[in-house]
């Protein structure tokens, strides 16, 4: 008979409890004195608890099924079977950039300043969200450089496409170039994205899919932290000489991407090292997110409770402000909290034309000098 | 008084024959006509028989290691995670080996290790490693054991009573240079490491199996995959909670990466698991193709559980648990660069609708195989069936471990002792890019 069968659990109930009632009914006469009906008790007594054992035993076992047979309880079973591949198709091809214009970034009155600006529609493979920006690359990209050894600023803002904002992506390229040429800044990448990849996150987080409800419109699940942490990272270090260290990849917010910058280095500290953002509380994500639905999710996407209750990051922030005197700012929390390995500090916003000079700047110190404390 | 101790155990069945005794003792005394007599008799035998059932269970336990302790039978995980936050930010070591011991021959039982005492403690702690207090060249034929704590620098989750194999080959000189693969290999729910060791026998499997030459030197990382027992976390970064995904999926590679020679990057790690622990392992992959690019799922299951022992794992959001959910994932989601064995059974085991389920919803690049017994029930036996050819198919994908060799001589690294490498550089962070395997 079968360890599974229903068969043996109804044969060993119905055992049980006959075992029981017999001994219940024959108890007076087991009650004598003498060795022979104490060692009749013990045997009885042992023979109803062993039966019920077994009834609970085959039970669980079927119910759980933990053994399937009598071969496979005692190990005996030792028929294996062979490893079969599923029937697989080749994957289409997905173009990770595409090249949509190419320009010469030219600084008025700096001929030395100089480098390319590429227009790219970035496809992630893990995320497979395609979104249009940004790829500065340094005067000697390729030429004379180390392959794969260029440091990553990624800039997150909505404003890459104006011609007026510091954050878009024509001064950005102009500003790196002029500090390149000065020597003030080492040589480096920058990719600038959009900040809201969909209407239902303006903050890069993994947003869940929606059902459609009372009032709500069904939206599907946009990973805009897989896009920004682990795609533009892999496209970057595939397609361009970008180097895979994290020590070597910042990120740069304005107030549209500022939470998305802080955000993704909070939570992912093995990618980036560096996040340079205006100041701010950012105890909740801009727009309006899905996940306001959950308290958890909600408390999950609060930065300052990550500081109060996450282990430290090894990370480097910048609060960028028009002024941080004593006490002054709504990151002071932050400043306050920071404990080894991170790093907190804010700075004023340069004047000028190049208000975000001092900027990357910092950003260009920090990713060397966080890989050297790191190292020692 | 451990709740695996043999003293444990020899006091619990004491106390069950007490009980029997006690019964045979008392018997004529209710042996009486009267009513009450017989409500006595019944309770005498049920007192005895729930005292037998106890000590059954104390024993199932101790076999099959669901609670190593009471802590993680009746502890709170939880309140346990926030002390040890702290702790693990404090900048201590990553890895603290608590003990070390060569492995025995194939076929020789491994010496049991109810409980791991402290043999160091501290930032040298590490400096066990390839200590051979049995003396002359054996860890070279043998393998080292250790007995591990992992802290999680960046979730702040601590482990502790984790098991490394580090293989013969770590300790040849002809591997003194040379960086290993690594496997992580999780229990089920509830489950302890050791029961991987001593049950799954894993190491012993490795051993036999590299012997026959049929598999390539790895180093595995033996784990119990509730971090926060007796909390059931399936392995969730829980919103607002233990960031448990994390942990496993950053937190454990880097640590074995910064302490042990082990090649980083998805090419070199694969995850390995048995019931909850193939959920697991999938899961891995799955959301993190930059980490692993191989998982085995012995018995597993493939949608995002939740019940009594696990409590509110998603926040309340059906979107979020559907993110963790692998067949959810399939269906709504590109799929990973990953390649993925799943193991069942055609009779006897309840994931194998599951399973086939599974398999048809994977796409390429994801990449499929199965291992389907006849017949197997939902145990250790079934697994160490299924195990070698797991083994196998792993050590056929994963980016192998270069010996030394006289006529091909490799340029040695500067700094590859278990020491320096701690305080080496922060590692390269792994592409998923090109880690697909076929």
């Amino acid at each position: 008979m079968g360890l599974t069968s229903p068969v043996l659990s109804y044969l060993l109930a119905v055992l049980s409890a006959g075992l029981l009632l017999a001994l219940m009914i024959g108890w007076r006469r087991l009650a004598g004195p003498g060795v022979r009906a104490i060692a009749l008790r013990t045997a009885a007594l042992v023979t109803v608890q062993a039966a019920v054992l077994a009834l609970i035993f085959v039970v669980v076992n079927r119910s759980g099924e933990f053994y399937s047979s009598w071969s496979d309880l005692f190990g005996s079973d030792t028929t294996s079977a062979s490893v079969m591949t599923s029937p697989s198709a080749t994957a289409a091809r997905i173009r990770p950039v595409v090249v949509t214009g190419h320009a010469v970034v030219r600084v008025p009155g700096d001929r030395a300043a100089t480098g390319t600006l590429e227009s790219v529609r970035l496809t992630g493979e893990l995320s497979g969200l395609t979104v249009p920006g940004d790829v500065f690359l340094p005067a000697g990209y390729r030429d004379g450089g180390p392959v794969g050894q260029y440091p990553v600023t990624l800039v997150i803002s909505s404003d890459i496409a104006s011609t007026s904002s510091a954050y878009g992506a024509i001064r950005l390229a102009q500003t790196a170039a002029r500090l390149i040429a000065a020597r003030q800044l080492d040589p480096m990448i920058m990719v600038m994205l959009p900040a809201g990849l969909a209407p239902s996150d303006e903050g890069c987080l993994n947003e869940p899919p929606h059902e459609a409800s009372a009032g709500v419109t069904a939206s599907p699940a946009i990973l805009a932290s897989t896009f920004f942490s682990e795609d533009v990272p892999a496209i970057m270090e595939s397609s361009y000489a970008a180097s895979n260290r994290p020590a070597d990849w910042a990120l740069l917010g304005d107030t549209s991407g500022g939470y998305c910058a802080l955000q993704l280095a909070l939570n992912n500290s093995w990618v980036f090292s560096a996040a340079a953002v205006p100041d701010g509380d950012y105890t909740a994500p801009p727009g309006a997110a899905g996940s306001a639905l959950s308290p958890q999710l909600k408390q999950q996407d609060n930065l300052l409770w990550l500081m109060r209750t996450q282990p430290m990051q090894p990370v480097s922030v910048l609060f960028t402000g028009p002024s941080f005197r004593s006490g002054a700012g709504k990151a002071q929390p932050y400043l306050t909290l920071a404990r080894r390995p991170m790093h907190v500090t804010t700075a004023a916003l340069g004047g000028g034309n190049w208000p975000l000079s001092n900027v990357l700047s910092w950003i260009g110190g920090a990713i060397g000098v966080h890989s050297q404390a790191i190292a020692g | 008084m451990g709740l695996t101790s043999g003293a444990f155990l020899v006091l619990i069945i004491g106390i069950a024959l007490a009980g029997i005794a006690a019964t045979v003792w008392l018997w004529p005394r209710a042996a009486g006509r009267r009513i009450w007599h017989i409500g006595v008799r019944i309770g005498m035998v049920a007192v005895s028989e729930v005292l037998v059932i106890v000590a059954f269970l104390v024993m199932l336990n101790g076999y099959f290691s669901f609670y190593a302790s009471w802590s993680q039978l009746l502890g709170s995980g939880t309140t346990q995670l926030t002390g040890t936050a702290k702790a693990a930010s404090a900048g201590g070591p990553l890895v603290t080996v608590v003990k070390a011991e060569p492995l025995p021959p194939p076929g020789k039982p491994m010496r049991t290790v109810p409980s791991l005492p402290a043999v160091a403690a501290g930032p040298k702690a590490i400096d066990l490693i390839g200590v051979n207090r049995a003396g002359g060249k054996q860890l070279a034929q043998t393998g080292e054991l250790l007995g591990v704590t992992i802290n999680g620098a960046h979730t702040g989750i601590s482990e502790t009573g984790n098991f490394v194999y580090l293989p013969p080959q770590y300790f040849q000189p002809a591997y003194a240079h040379a960086r290993f693969p690594a496997v992580l290999a999780l229990t089920g729910y509830p489950g302890s490491s050791w029961s991987i060791v001593k049950r799954l026998k894993l190491p012993g499997t490795a051993t036999t199996l590299a012997t026959a030459h049929k598999i390539r030197p790895a180093i595995y990382v033996m784990m119990n995959v509730s971090v926060a027992m007796p909390r059931d976390t399936e392995c969730t970064n829980v919103p607002a909670g233990p960031q448990v995904e994390t942990f496993f999926t950053q937190d454990v590679p880097e640590a074995i990466e910064r302490t042990f020679r082990v090649e980083s990057g998805p090419e070199a790690w694969g995850v390995l698991g048995y019931s909850t622990g193939g959920f697991c392992a999938v899961k891995f992959a799955m959301m993190n193709p930059g980490e692993f690019s191989l998982a085995v799922s012995l018995a597993g299951y493939y949608t995002a559980l939740e019940d009594d022992t696990t409590g509110n794992l998603y926040g309340t959001s059906d979107g979020y648990r559907s993110l963790n959910n692998p067949d959810w994932r399939l269906e709504h989601l590109p799929a990973p660069p990953v390649s993925v064995l799943v193991a069942s059974s055609k009779i006897g085991e309840k994931t194998y609708p599951g399973t086939l389920k599974f398999l048809s919803l994977v796409r390429p690049p994801m990449r499929a195989y199965s291992l389907f017994l006849p017949q197997g029930g939902h145990n250790f036996t079934t697994w160490n069936r299924e195990l070698p050819q797991s083994l196998e198919w792993l050590s056929a994908r994963l980016q192998p471990a270069i010996p030394q060799t006289a006529t091909a001589p490799v340029t040695p690294r500067p700094s590859t002792s278990p020491k320096s490498k701690s305080k080496s550089k922060p590692k390269p962070r792994p592409s998923h890019s090109g880690s697909h395997h076929g």
